[in-house]
């Protein structure tokens, strides 16, 4: 009987490893594939192509004509670095001479002479600068010193009446008279 | 003799340089070697590493994706990933556990894809039938037969049993680096290849060639 179970067993184990072969077999022929030529000759050519600087010089021009837009926006929104100063008068405006002659304690001298790299220039410039600074007292920027007089109008006050507070007497405290205040109204001079 | 020897060292020998030196072999360098080469941005040592790898790489992304087509896409795909990854890639594993990990995420992706999906719905692997058939050969017709119904059987696995049978399969790989690609222990692999093998073998019964037990 044991002689008979043990060789059914092996038929089985047979059968079955038989089975396995079969399965294996045609799982290898789902994945069995070789590489092709064209896998590895592909790879190099896109690694080449990769590698190579004319690949890279659109992303470089890219990156070129962007600074430039930067840059030209840039100077179109701030304007240019030179022009403040150009703008910038060297002589004194008639505006500036009129509050000038107001007083010198309401301004202070602040014109700046041009710039030059010449010594001829730079003298005749601190020249011409002194000579302003003698004539004009007001800054440059206060071109428009017509500002009309603050006129403030007085504020018109009700004294305030304080209002007695009912005391019992009975508690034994004395009632506190308080005066009514009297707010004066702000002047201007 | 004194002669000679104070010959020579006025004129020593220098190599002629008409004949190039000799080259070296690359067979003899490790994949270390070449990754350390290749990292440098020298496109022959990657090259190299192609040619050890393709096979094993291929034949990862045919066991996702069973289409040649998509499978030597993915492959192609995953080298060059690779490549622009060195910088990356610390040396915690071998090239090729890392460069065959990648493959196979990019071929699950795919296999994710709607593109893949139907693609895939259509048959793929052609089994190859007998024209004509002889008198002696009706056990070949027979075992041709059985083989058509047992891959039809492995296509319908679930995608994580046959996954384990078509990687074991692919006679690249052993247990611990089928574990490593699809990211689960050693034992869960000899669990999965073993229940695939199960499964297959009882839908085989149920066609009444086998008695799967």
């Amino acid at each position: 009987m044991s002689m008979r179970n043990e060789a059914h067993g092996l038929n089985e184990r047979r059968e079955s490893n038989g089975i396995d072969k079969l399965i294996d077999d045609a799982a290898r022929q789902i994945v069995g594939a070789e590489p092709s030529a064209a896998l590895r000759s592909g790879i190099r050519e896109r690694i080449d192509r990769r590698s190579s600087p004319w690949m890279s010089l659109p992303a470089f021009a890219g990156a070129g004509a962007l600074v430039v837009v930067v840059l030209v926006v840039g100077r179109a929104l701030l304007g240019t670095p030179g022009e403040p100063d150009r703008a910038r008068p060297t002589h004194a405006s008639p505006a500036i001479q009129r509050a000038a002659t107001d007083g010198p304690d309401k301004a202070r001298p602040t014109i700046e002479p041009e710039r030059s790299e010449r010594p001829e220039r730079l003298e005749r410039s601190e020249r011409l600068s002194r000579r302003l600074a003698a004539d004009v007292t007001a800054p440059p920027q206060e071109e428009d010193p017509v500002i009309p007089p603050l006129v403030i109008e007085p504020l018109t006050t009700e004294p305030l009446r304080a209002v007695q507070i009912a005391v019992d007497v009975r508690s034994g405290v004395t009632p506190i008279e308080i005066e009514p205040l009297q707010i004066e109204p702000l002047r201007s001079e | 003799m004194a002669v000679a020897s104070a010959f020579r060292r006025t004129f020593p020998i220098l190599p002629d340089p008409t004949i190039a030196a000799p080259r070296q072999s690359i067979h003899r360098v490790t994949d270390e070697e070449l990754v350390l080469l290749a990292r440098q941005g020298d496109p022959d040592a990657f090259d190299q590493l192609v040619a050890r790898h393709q096979s094993a790489v291929l034949r990862a992304a045919m066991a996702a994706l069973r289409n040649r087509e998509d499978a030597e896409e993915v492959a192609q795909d995953a080298f060059i990933r690779a490549w622009r990854s060195l910088g990356r890639f610390r040396g915690e594993s071998a090239f090729r556990t890392w460069v065959l990990r990648i493959t196979w995420n990019r071929a699950i992706s795919k296999r994710r894809g709607l593109a893949g999906w139907l693609r895939r719905a259509t048959p793929i692997v052609d089994v190859a039938e007998p024209v004509e058939i002889g008198e002696g050969q009706h056990a070949g017709l027979h075992t041709a037969e059985l083989q058509r119904h047992a891959v039809s059987a492995i296509q319908a696995l679930s995608p994580k049993l046959r996954d384990a049978l078509l990687l074991s399969q692919t006679g690249e790989y052993q247990y611990d680096e089928i574990a490593a690609i699809l990211g689960i222990p050693v034992g869960t692999v000899k669990w999965r290849l073993s229940e695939a093998r199960r499964k297959v073998r009882e839908k085989l019964a149920a066609l009444g060639y086998v008695d799967a037990k």
